[in-house]
């Protein structure tokens, strides 16, 4: 399967949400990174077409999406971000209503819903109503739904949002198996949730495509922009203020910091690899300073 | 389909606090109903020998059925020495008295003035009445036909027909049906409740955020809104006969009896010009079906307002001023046949429309208001159903960019 964004843009009055966005996308995870706002759920809401975008074409194996009209959408799982769903079904109600919605059978839909509850480890809690459940168990729920009509692509919108770290790993590893042989979108402004497990990242800031590739590929993008700095605690508050820190840790009085930056902040900064947390802030960042020469 | 009604049903109304509300606005509705018997009916009195209620039992069993002479002449042969003995106001106010029904003169003249010789009158003198109507509006017909006025022609052709021929040949109980006639608390609570259990229908996929996935449902475009509707109707219906059922069951219950039901609907003082020559049953099955019919475009109108908002408090606040403004525009227009049959909530308080014989000149044929009032909310609740379909999101990416 190959899905094709060609220059898709959406315009709220004056402000792009998203501009001239253009990808290619086959069988796999693709993280789809960026800040808040920087146009996650509208480049999603419009490839699932609940936003209608103002120009640009959206295909699936070169099929124009407006062409497909109904036919597309049992090709999509979807999960939105931060799904209550309906608090007084009881989880197993909840996913044979989705299956009442998502056009499947009865009794094709008890054998889908018990085998992917089964999957997701939620079979104990299917009697339980959706009120009661964890923040965890409820996006398992919002996976589980999602692939209730077996897909061919999964559209996920901050999946891991609200979760603690053990429910996170959990959450992750679902997401790959969930993938063999699907596409699977997943937005988030969450770099670990993609990096282990992306084929490829979308970078994204302010509607607008930066950066598309594989995590380390775009880790050699900034080789060398990436320092260790050891400094005392004056000059660590300094270069806070001044640079792109992305890790600051004490030991002994010392900080260590890691700063983001061109070229060397001080000379006694040592370069260091890259990781893709490094490489959202480099290029999401906002507007840098000047180097000083008094550190 | 079915499938999805079912869903919708269960989503939007089976929940605990429609329920809980369900059970606390019945049990509000019979002790209502309960006070009313208390308040108004004389037979409250127990079961003691020389109760009203003993008494009037006892009676009645003698008196019921068809209205002969001899049954009049014995009820007249008690009642007058009774009148005689108390119309100077002089006589024993005793309440032991040995040589009377219920220890008191007076209170034996009001038993039997109230339960039997009034009610009995009145049955008895109705078909000379209504005979004298159905002549005077044959007479009219005839003169409007000289005149031309082909419409009052029609009309007083009309009246003829519905009131040439009534009667009230049998004696019976018609306390309870009368109260349970003119009781009108029920339609609050009906209203209420299904206020209550609209106002959600659309809006809690909103605060769920499901609006988001039923857009990408297959079955979640029109084809919920469409499920919606329905289990809305479902709802409305259900809700509205349950109150008219438990309004009968109440009275029933309250009163302990359901005698009066076979008398026909003009029996009743409030109805004597009623538009409809049926039985207190018959009656009660028709109200039900116009009350029905009320809530339901009532609840359409609901449905529609509710829709265009993100969450249930200010929809609620307008929906509840329309519903106020029905009511109010209802009592101050109750003089004007047109406001009446355009009023949905005049269905929901049907007295209005079937207690008195009125007409609405349509195309120039008289139509009861009654009848103009159901077929008029049948087609604007249909058409409401209808815009609230084709205004709810459609579910596809063809639709949503043709709509560009």
């Amino acid at each position: 399967m190959e899905i094709t964004f060609e220059s898709v843009s959406k315009q709220y009055r004056s402000k792009y949400a998203l501009k001239n966005f253009t990808a290619t996308l086959s069988e796999g995870v693709y993280g789809l990174l960026g800040e808040n706002g920087a146009g996650k759920t509208t480049l999603i809401n419009t490839f699932v077409g609940i936003l209608r975008g103002d120009s640009g074409t959206i295909r699936v194996d070169g099929q124009d999406v407006r062409t497909l009209g109904k036919a597309f959408l049992p090709q999509i799982g979807y999960m939105p971000q931060y799904p209550i769903f309906y608090r007084d079904f009881t989880v197993k109600d909840f996913l044979l209503y989705m299956c009442a919605l998502k056009d499947i059978p009865t009794r094709e839909a008890q054998d889908r819903v018990s085998e992917l509850l089964a999957t997701v480890n939620l079979t104990d809690a299917q009697d339980k109503k959706i009120g009661a459940l964890s923040g965890g168990m409820r996006q398992r729920v919002g996976i589980v739904q999602a692939m209730l009509s077996d897909p061919k692509i999964l559209i996920l919108d901050e999946p891991t949002a609200g979760l603690d770290p053990s429910e996170r790993i959990r959450f992750r590893n679902l997401i790959s198996r969930f993938a063999q042989g699907r596409t699977i979108l997943l937005a988030t402004h969450i770099v670990s949730d993609v990096e282990c497990i992306a084929r490829e990242i979308l970078l994204l800031k302010q509607g607008t495509l930066l950066m598309q590739g594989t995590p380390a590929a775009l880790e050699r993008n900034i080789e060398g922009k990436v320092w260790n700095v050891t400094a005392g605690a004056e000059s660590a508050a300094l270069l806070t203020d001044m640079y792109c820190v992305s890790n600051m840790k004490q030991e002994g009085g010392q900080f260590t910091l890691r700063i983001v930056e061109d070229g060397s902040p001080i000379k006694t900064a040592q370069p260091v690899q890259p990781n893709l947390e490094d490489v959202f802030l480099y290029y999401c960042r906002g507007e840098r300073h000047d180097t000083p020469d008094t550190v | 389909m079915i499938r999805l009604i079912r869903y919708e049903f269960i989503k939007q109304f089976c929940k605990r606090s429609i329920l809980a509300l369900f059970v606390v606005f019945s049990l509000a509705n019979l002790f209502k109903i309960y006070g009313e018997y208390k308040s108004y009916s004389f037979l409250t009195d127990g079961n003691g020998e020389r109760s009203w209620h003993t008494l009037h039992w006892q009676l009645y069993e003698e008196y019921r059925g068809e209205i002969t002479p001899e049954k009049v002449e014995r009820l007249l042969a008690a009642y007058q020495p009774l009148v005689e003995a108390t119309s100077d106001m002089t006589a024993s106010t005793a309440t032991d008295d040995p040589n009377t029904m219920t220890g008191n003169l007076y209170s034996d003249r009001n038993l039997l003035d109230k339960y039997f010789v009034t009610p009995m009158q009145y049955f008895y003198e109705y078909s000379g009445q209504s005979e004298q109507v159905a002549n005077r509006a044959r007479q009219s017909a005839a003169l409007y036909g000289e005149r031309g006025a082909v419409y009052q022609q029609r009309e007083s052709g009309a009246i003829y027909n519905l009131y040439a021929g009534r009667t009230i040949p049998a004696f019976a109980y018609r306390e309870m049906c009368n109260y349970y006639l003119n009781y009108d608390f029920s339609i609050i609570l009906t209203l209420l409740l299904c206020l209550y259990g609209i106002i959600g229908t659309f809006v809690s996929e909103r605060e769920t955020q499901m609006d988001m996935l039923l857009l990408v449902s297959p079955n979640g475009g029109r084809k919920t809104t469409l499920a919606k509707i329905l289990a809305a109707t479902l709802f409305l219906l259900l809700t509205s006969l349950w109150f008219s059922l438990l309004d009968l069951i109440g009275f029933a219950v309250s009163f302990q009896t359901l005698e009066g039901l076979t008398l026909p609907v003009f029996a009743i003082p409030n109805f004597a010009e009623a538009s409809v020559n049926i039985s207190i049953f018959q009656y009660v099955l028709l109200s039900a079906a116009l009350k029905c019919a009320g809530a339901w475009v009532i609840g359409m109108l609901w449905l529609l307002i509710s829709m265009f908002w993100k969450n249930a408090l200010l929809p609620f606040v307008i929906n509840f001023a329309l519903c106020m403004a029905l009511i109010v525009s209802g009592a101050a227009c109750a003089y004007s046949n047109f406001s009446k049959v355009l009023n949905p909530y005049s269905l929901l308080t049907n007295r209005v429309l079937l207690g008195k014989t009125e007409f609405v000149n349509l195309g120039g044929f008289p139509i009861l208001t009654w009848q103009a009032a159901i077929w008029f909310a049948l087609i604007a609740g249909l058409a409401v159903a209808v815009m609230i379909y084709f205004l709810s999101a459609e579910n596809c990416h063809r639709c949503v960019w043709r709509a560009k």
